[in-house]
């Protein structure tokens, strides 16, 4: 769970304006922010990532406070975030996988780069230099640096922006599949709603620094070949039934009560009440009628 | 032939260079981020050098640290440093001079860079000092050699400043540049000849190299 809760005088294209926000975001999922240019979308990654600091607010994440005003602030070194930065920020003295081995703080982070180049297909470019790279493959050797460390929060600021239709397309392919494999709390800054709309579970609207808009979005429904199709739900616990060696969970997901049963043995954490995520993979999804 | 002043000018001219390097990286660094009011004031200073007469440095070090001053005094009597009519003095001298050699190319380099860059490293759990050595300094490398070639060569060129506070004591501070003043001074041309065209070969050498290298038409062979 994340609790951002951020203020900030920032000065836009009509003047100064106050940015207000406060979100709870549960983890893993993806958000998707968009608004006009200048309504303080990069503003609030930023501060996010620690590189720019709020005027007053808090920031939680996990249980542990990352910013409170009246107290010190985590440097962004210690947030383990990853940022994709819209120049992609490659360092152009280093190769591809310089740039990836310089992000690698442990042994661990290290054996993680040799399936994120496959992941991310760069195998073949991972001697080349970034100044040799198109558009396209220098986003994926960012992103692909900005996961070896696994970060807790994937902050994507307008990544695609400079890329055409086609490449976008693909990339945008990518960062699903990525999110569909890490499950990295992701928060994707776009002006381009639909792009949104393909693969963020919510989307909200900021407006001069406030958020007028703020809706959960049903992702992957309609879409019939579900080799790796997972469900995503959240919702409040109702009740807890106990049924011979199974225990059959009533769930509240906001539009829809749902049963889940599983193994008692399993589900001694669990209490009415709580609010809780959970996952399911699907192999096939029936449509049941056509509008 | 004397090599001495040749040689005594190449010594002061790495010397110099070496100090100024360690000197510079920190104040440009802080002079192409700082926003402070200060900068200003120090910005100015740096680039004094450029319009100021050497003799005008050359005048106020030789008051500054002369042994007949109270300032100068401490310093003999204390930590047993002459800094007039010597050689670390003339460095010293020579480091202010060239000062905005070194400092203007890095400062450029250093602001030409985007600050995703900067940025990217610290998101990555890099703290300042790693980042401005792995992920900055690489990045301005054409800017950092003309730096160094540049602040070589003014070294080399020098004569007010080492005029006043060097004085012309053989091996301690009678560059080549004063030899030549020297030599001509007492009609002996031949010796002036000689270390005005190595000079000259030296320097165009130089600066040759850096616009090689900088263009591009080295790149393939120096890497």
């Amino acid at each position: 769970m994340m609790h951002v809760q951020l203020n900030k005088s920032l000065h836009g294209p009509e003047g100064d304006f106050e940015l207000a926000v406060d979100l709870q975001l549960e983890s893993g999922t993806f958000l998707g922010i968009h608004g006009a240019s200048g309504a303080g979308k990069t503003s609030l990654l930023r501060m996010i990532a620690g590189l720019m600091p709020p005027d007053s607010g808090r920031l939680e994440i996990n249980g542990v406070p990352w910013l409170e005003t009246s107290g010190k602030a985590m440097p962004p070194q210690k947030r383990n975030v990853g940022f994709l930065f819209q120049d992609y920020a490659l360092f152009p003295h280093l190769t591809v996988l310089g740039n990836l081995e310089f992000a690698a703080n442990s042994p661990s982070d290290k054996d993680r780069i040799p399936e994120l180049l496959r992941t991310m297909e760069l195998e073949k470019l991972q001697h080349s230099m970034p100044g040799v790279l198109s558009g396209g493959q220098q986003q994926r050797v960012a992103l692909a640096r900005a996961l070896v460390r696994q970060p807790r929060i994937l902050l994507l600021d307008e990544p695609l922006s400079a890329l055409d239709a086609p490449i976008r397309r693909r990339l945008q392919d990518y960062l699903g599949k990525i999110h569909r494999e890490y499950r990295t709390t992701t928060i994707m800054v776009s002006h381009d709603p639909s792009e949104l709309h393909r693969l963020a579970d919510r989307v909200v609207e900021l407006r001069a620094g406030k958020i007028v808009e703020d809706r959960a979005l049903d992702q992957g429904s309609g879409e019939i070949p579900l080799p790796k199709a997972a469900l995503k739900a959240s919702g409040r616990i109702l009740e807890i039934e106990l049924e011979g060696k199974e225990v059959l969970l009533r769930i509240d997901t906001g539009a829809q009560t749902i049963r889940i049963s599983l193994p008692a043995t399993e589900a001694k954490s669990l209490k009415p009440g709580q609010n809780i995520t959970f996952q399911a993979s699907i192999d096939t999804i029936k449509i049941l009628n056509n509008p | 032939m004397n090599w001495e002043p040749l040689l005594l000018t190449l010594k002061l001219a790495l010397t110099t260079t070496l100090v100024l390097l360690l000197v510079s990286l920190p104040l440009a660094a802080w002079l192409s981020k700082s926003r402070s009011p200060l900068k200003s004031v120090v910005d100015t200073l740096v680039s004094m050098p450029l319009v100021l007469p050497p003799t005008v440095i050359g005048f106020y070090f030789l008051i500054a640290f002369s042994p007949s001053n109270a300032f100068g005094q401490w310093l003999d009597e204390h930590l047993g440093i002459q800094l007039v009519f010597s050689f670390p003095g003339l460095v010293l001298a020579s480091v202010l001079y060239s000062l905005p050699f070194m400092v203007h190319p890095i400062q450029a380099g250093l602001r030409s860079l985007p600050p995703s860059l900067a940025e990217a490293s610290y998101i990555l759990g890099k703290d300042r000092l790693t980042t401005f050595f792995r992920v900055l300094l690489p990045n301005i490398r054409p800017a950092l050699f003309t730096g160094l070639v540049l602040s070589f060569a003014h070294t080399v060129g020098e004569f007010g400043v080492v005029l006043m506070i060097g004085g012309s004591i053989p091996g301690v501070s009678r560059v080549a540049s004063i030899a030549i003043y020297e030599e001509v001074e007492t009609m002996n041309y031949a010796a002036a000849h000689t270390y005005s065209l190595i000079l000259f070969g030296l320097s165009f050498a130089i600066l040759l190299s850096v616009n090689l290298i900088n263009g591009g038409i080295l790149k393939r062979y120096w890497r």
